[in-house]
């Protein structure tokens, strides 16, 4: 991405944050006066923001520690039943989203 | 592997830091060596994650490779910095070397075994994490970091602020950012799958 564009985009995304949702359309609507293109890019970041909030919320050691292989799991955790979950997985999709 | 020398250790990273480049060549393979060989440790001993810090972990290894009486407050915060992008490092590694090992290792038979399924997703998850980042950092190298040291040197705002000489105020702005540009690109545009 080139440098000039991202730098837009960064603003007009953190300008948009700073209103309410409700206001967010026009607002960015009159700010890319006809550039779709940048209106589209940072919508749809906006999308994700509320996503974002969980994501990578932890730290990695913590998730990876969740991931051990189950070799690794008998010698430590003999407690572990076969096909129980395994650390913060939330079965749900992402799991570097916080679940 | 023996323990580096705090001495030498030490004086690297205040070499470094008074703009030896070089010395972070040497300095690098020490400190990686010993995250790598703690972050295993580490890792089996607390199996769920739920307690550990990767904080705490570069703190412990900044304790036995630096003789702090010789540094800085500044300095440390330099080794909390190269220390994230270190453990980045060590833990695609880790993940990547399992990875191989698995395709190699004919585990078919556990295959079926939620626990290593839930591993080999963490691991694909990881790896792809740290190839965003990679993406990321080729138009705002600084974002790519404070995702860096936030989530793989598990700094906070603050520290992460300090590390990188700008404001509190600028690391929310980027983790904010960095973190929906991430997700969007990991999850192919779909963003109530998120």
């Amino acid at each position: 991405m080139k440098h000039e564009r991202w730098k837009q985009i960064e603003q007009l995304y953190h300008a948009a944050l700073e209103r309410e949702s409700g206001a967010r359309d026009v607002f960015l609507a009159q700010a890319c006066a006809g550039d779709e293109e940048l209106r589209r890019e940072v919508e749809e970041l906006l999308r994700y923001d509320g996503a974002a909030e969980s994501f990578i919320q932890g730290n990695a050691l913590a998730f990876e520690a969740g991931r051990l292989d189950p070799e690794e799991l008998s010698q430590t955790a003999p407690q572990l039943v076969p096909g129980q979950s395994v650390g913060a997985y939330n079965g749900s999709g992402g799991m570097l989203v916080k679940g | 592997m023996p323990k580096p020398n705090p001495h030498e250790v030490t004086q690297l990273l205040l070499a470094w830091s008074e703009g030896d480049k070089a010395a972070m060549d040497k300095l690098m393979p020490l400190v990686y060596g010993e995250l790598r060989r703690l972050a295993k440790q580490h890792m089996r001993r607390e199996r769920a994650g739920h307690t550990l810090q990767t904080t705490a972990l570069i703190h412990e290894a900044y304790l036995r490779l630096i003789d702090a009486s010789q540094v800085r407050l500044e300095n440390r915060r330099h080794f909390f910095a190269v220390a994230s992008r270190l453990m980045r490092q060590a833990l695609v590694d880790l993940a990547r070397e399992r990875g191989s090992q698995k395709r190699g290792g004919g585990a078919e038979h556990v295959s079926l075994d939620a626990a290593l399924m839930v591993s080999e997703q963490r691991d694909d998850e990881l790896l792809a994490l740290d190839e965003a980042l990679l993406a990321l950092a080729e138009f705002d190298a600084r974002k790519s970091q404070v995702v860096e040291m936030r989530f793989f040197g598990g700094l906070s705002v603050e520290e992460t602020a300090e590390a990188l000489g700008v404001s509190v105020e600028t690391v929310h702005r980027d983790w904010r950012l960095a973190r929906s540009w991430l997700l969007r690109l990991l999850r192919g545009g779909k963003p109530d799958e998120a």
